[in-house]
């Protein structure tokens, strides 16, 4: 099941961020014992994946921060969300209303 | 005559026996301040022998912990054996540091990483950098303190082939006669001196590609973090606190990804880089 606007990811439990001073992050997977490298906005998507946010409240948050357009900041949140969730960092299967 | 010689590496004891006195000198300099004060017991023996009169010819017999005792046609190759041997035990040994595989350069602003795989180039980089001032600690190790986040190099020889010493050549070092015949080159030869605990404020990662012309691009915090676990030995860390660690090596870092090309302008876009990036 793919993540839609309409989702409210949430995050693993067991997955430990690790904010860099640049704004970048790691995200560490105790049980793969891997640790995945991601942007300044991402970890800002990540922050919001509680299972309380939909989607599309997200990207109401993320407008605020980045001069983009709406399109492609959904396009590439919703890439970002299932490679996330590819990797097995977000609860699965994702909430859907 | 055979001489002893004991090391205190980082907690690894090590004791190196030789019927080639010059042998015994040369891993003396090299891990000078590593000689333990504690009284001398035989631990971790590595052993290096000269065989003159042997049938074949002159010939250097090395053995180690775990090695079965062979042979080098060099004094150069029997020595770097045993120097690789103490260093690659020393690594696995739990010493309390992150063992990152890079060449660890000291700058007025701070220290420089050049980390990346065999091959990628951190040796000749490193002392292309050495022959425009900077201070070359070593090209091979560094150790990460994960409570200070300070590093410091391995003591190691550098890993030089003939290809490399014309490179170097080229960029203005000229390493003396005897050090390219024994092939056993140390901090000493580039001028170091002291080797202090340092904050790196530079992270370069070499890709193993080579390009015509170098090329640089700026890298996040985290995958610089993420590049160097590649390159670090556990030693007894668990996989968290290895993260741990780099993160904190990164996140007092600005960080870059370097396609080598020319080694003179290799080393030139670095220094730029670095005197155009500091605070």
């Amino acid at each position: 099941m793919s993540i839609s606007s309409t989702s409210k990811p949430k995050r693993r439990e067991a997955i430990e961020s690790q904010p860099l001073p640049d704004g970048s992050g790691l995200l560490f997977d105790p049980v793969s014992a891997t640790a995945y490298p991601i942007t300044e906005s991402a970890l800002r998507i990540w922050q919001y994946c509680d299972g309380n946010h939909p989607v599309g409240a997200i990207l109401d948050e993320l407008e605020g921060h980045y001069e983009i357009d709406r399109p492609t900041l959904e396009r590439d949140s919703l890439r970002l969300l299932e490679d996330l969730r590819q990797k097995g960092l977000l609860e699965a299967p994702p909430v859907r209303e | 005559m055979i001489v002893e010689r004991h090391f205190h590496l980082f907690g690894y004891r090590a004791t190196f026996r030789t019927n080639y006195p010059r042998a015994a000198d040369l891993l003396a300099e090299l891990y000078t301040g590593h000689s333990d004060g504690l009284p001398p017991t035989i631990a971790n023996l590595y052993e290096l022998y000269h065989r003159p009169e042997s049938p074949s010819g002159s010939q250097w017999v090395i053995a180690a912990p775990g090695i079965a005792a062979h042979t080098k046609p060099t004094f150069g190759a029997g020595l770097n054996g045993i120097e690789a041997s103490v260093a690659g035990d020393s690594v696995r040994y739990r010493h309390g540091f992150n063992t990152v595989h890079g060449a660890l350069v000291y700058a007025p602003q701070g220290g420089i990483l050049l980390s990346g795989c065999s091959g990628a180039g951190k040796s000749t980089l490193s002392l292309a950098l050495a022959a425009r001032g900077l201070q070359v600690g070593g090209d091979d190790m560094a150790l990460l303190d994960p409570s200070s986040a300070l590093m410091r190099p391995f003591p190691r020889c550098f890993h030089l082939d003939s290809r490399s010493a014309e490179l170097l050549e080229g960029v203005g070092l000229r390493l003396p006669a005897e050090v390219l015949r024994d092939q056993f080159v140390m901090p000493r030869h580039l001028g170091v001196t002291e080797t202090p605990p340092v904050r790196v404020r530079f992270v370069f990662m070499l890709e193993p590609q080579r390009l015509a012309l170098p090329r640089m691009e700026p890298e996040t915090q985290a995958g610089c973090a993420s590049f160097l676990l590649l390159q670090t030995g556990r030693a007894g860390f668990t996989d968290r606190d290895a993260v741990r660690s780099m993160a904190g090596l990164a996140g007092s870092a600005r960080c870059f990804r370097l396609w080598s090309g020319d080694l003179g302008r290799t080393a030139n876009v670095v220094l730029r880089t670095i005197q155009t990036n500091s605070c």
